[in-house]
């Protein structure tokens, strides 16, 4: 290897205080991944909120990326389906770099960017012009949140164009970017997909009934826990009703919501109420530090985590729940498909409430079970996710596209 | 992209068509203004109405080229746009194996460099 020097990357992500579970991966990464490489970080977040980050890295604007352009051997982007990824999505158009698809699909991102052209932009990039028709029903679509429909045209085209390497966190990811790229008739060769899994920090550990004792819950009762965005895709309705099933036959069954409540959830305080279980269930709303997201979940006997519909993404709230040892139980849909049996409590894509009652009464009846798969699932997170081992496969790859772009002819 | 069945078409121009509210006499008081208007200006209204639709036709036909050549130069632009995206990339490339260049060349003796160029 002629060049002995680290690679010099221009880092583009959000970092806290911008609320985003990138930001949170960032954090976690980028101090690991600055072992292999020399990073400079480019993020719209100001002064990063963890100093960890703030003192030891230098943060510029993204736009500063152009004036920067030359300075550096490889661009890295983090980028998932939210406006944070604004001045990244403007920045891609003509620094194009290795992306990082947290989920291959960018509707939402992109269209909440506005100006509304921005979406257009991109979604005539990857249809072509289509007419009026065609446009209205698309955007239909999207508000109505109907991803299902949408999820072939994942609107990834420049990005796929562009980019000489491809980071995703599944192989249901990689599917879907290999589905869509067969039926789009490109010009440009797929560019290098590499699957390497969601990075998990292992938290705690955490007294479970200390926990209990700071968010008000009874230190001996069963309690089900639902973290992250409560958002109609994940059926916060379905576990509503399932826990009210559940809390007929055992009363003293508590159910925990952490995390900021969608407006198109609804009235949950309501639904709560019209279900007969307004006693016992805590809402606590978004959380600010992950430290206190972490209390609240160690305070559940098990988490659910349920989608009804899945657009590649892997669930980091999941993941944190199998690092603290909890219990979780998903759907067999997407990369939550991937983990294996015994690390999760998986119910079928289209299952009732019923059946989610029946794994929480199976769960409540046997601490042994909840024992066995919690340590399945912590041990699972240690293997797969260990942030060191993630930052060492990004260093093999990120390596890979640089010597394929420099090519054999100047590899010496 | 079929732009007639988008956007409606222009209604033709007619003539105005007099009635009156006017109870039992109201028949009659419509057959007299339609009398004295076929008297005064029937024909003159009918020229200007042609005319106006000839109008109405040529700018119609007018707008719906327009239309199609903005849709032509919309396409135009998104094949720019990729174009540009692939430009952007081939560009990238170009500059990893430059800037890889000039860190061999830096890493290289000087003397040898300096051989090379003699």
């Amino acid at each position: 290897m002629p060049i002995a020097d680290k690679l010099k990357i221009a880092y583009i992500s959000p970092f806290n205080p911008l609320q985003s579970g990138i930001s949170d991966y960032s954090e976690t990464l980028v101090p690991l991944l600055s072992e292999f490489f020399d990073l400079t970080l480019y993020s719209d977040c100001g002064v990063p909120s963890n100093p960890m980050i703030a003192n030891r890295f230098q943060v510029y604007p993204v736009q500063y990326l152009h004036a920067h352009r030359s300075s550096y051997d490889l661009r890295l982007y983090q980028i998932g389906n939210s406006p944070h990824h604004r001045s990244a999505f403007a920045a891609l158009r003509c620094l194009p770099g290795v992306v990082v698809l947290h989920e291959p699909f960018l509707h939402h991102g992109l269209y909440w960017s506005s100006p509304l052209h921005f979406y257009r932009r991109e979604l005539f990039y990857d249809l072509g012009r289509p007419d009026q028709a065609r446009l209205k029903q698309l955007e239909h679509l999207l508000l109505n949140d109907d991803r299902q429909q949408m999820i072939n045209i994942p609107l990834i085209g420049r990005i796929l164009d562009s980019s000489p390497g491809i980071v995703v966190h599944s192989r249901t990811a990689r599917k879907v970017i290999e589905t869509y790229w067969a039926n789009s008739h490109r010009q440009s060769a797929l560019p290098e997909i590499r699957v390497i899994p969601q990075l998990m920090a292992m938290p705690g550990p955490y007294d479970t009934k200390e926990c209990r004792a700071r968010f008000g819950l009874p230190p001996d009762a069963f309690v089900v826990g639902m973290g992250g965005v409560i958002h109609p895709v994940k059926e916060p309705r379905l576990v509503l009703q399932a826990f009210a099933r559940l809390a007929v036959d055992l009363p003293e069954a508590r159910l925990l919501f952490v995390g900021e409540v969608y407006q198109e959830t609804g009235d949950i305080l309501e639904q709560v109420g019209e279900l007969g279980i307004a006693e016992r269930a805590t809402i606590l709303g978004r959380v600010e530090a992950l430290e206190c997201l972490h209390q609240a979940m160690a305070a559940c006997d098990m988490i659910v985590n349920l989608r009804r519909t899945t657009i590649g993404e892997t669930s980091a709230v999941a993941l944190r729940a199998m690092a603290l040892g909890k219990p979780v139980v998903v759907r067999d849909i997407g990369w939550f498909s991937e983990l294996p049996d015994d690390v999760c409590v998986k119910i079928g894509p289209e299952d009732s409430a019923e059946k989610l009652a029946a794994v929480m009464r199976a769960l409540a009846a046997s601490p042994e079970m909840r024992l066995r798969i919690g340590r399945e699932a912590q041990r699972y997170v240690q293997r797969e996710c260990d942030p060191s081992q993630i930052a060492r496969q990004y260093a093999e790859f990120l390596w890979d596209i640089y010597w394929n772009t420099v090519g054999p002819e100047l590899r010496g | 992209m079929n732009l007639q069945e988008e956007s409606p078409r222009l209604p033709e121009l007619y003539e105005y068509d007099f009635r009156s509210s006017v109870p039992v006499i109201g028949p009659l008081i419509s057959l007299v203004r339609r009398w004295l208007y076929s008297l005064t200006a029937k024909w003159g209204v009918w020229v200007v109405i042609q005319q106006q639709n000839r109008i109405n036709r040529m700018v119609e036909t007018w707008f719906r080229k327009q239309e199609l050549w903005l849709h032509e130069q919309g396409a135009l632009l998104v094949d720019l746009d990729r174009d540009l995206t692939l430009l952007a990339r081939a560009v990238a490339e170009m500059e990893v194996r430059q800037r890889h260049l000039a860190k061999m060349l830096a890493d290289r003796p000087l003397a040898q460099n300096q051989e090379e160029n003699v």
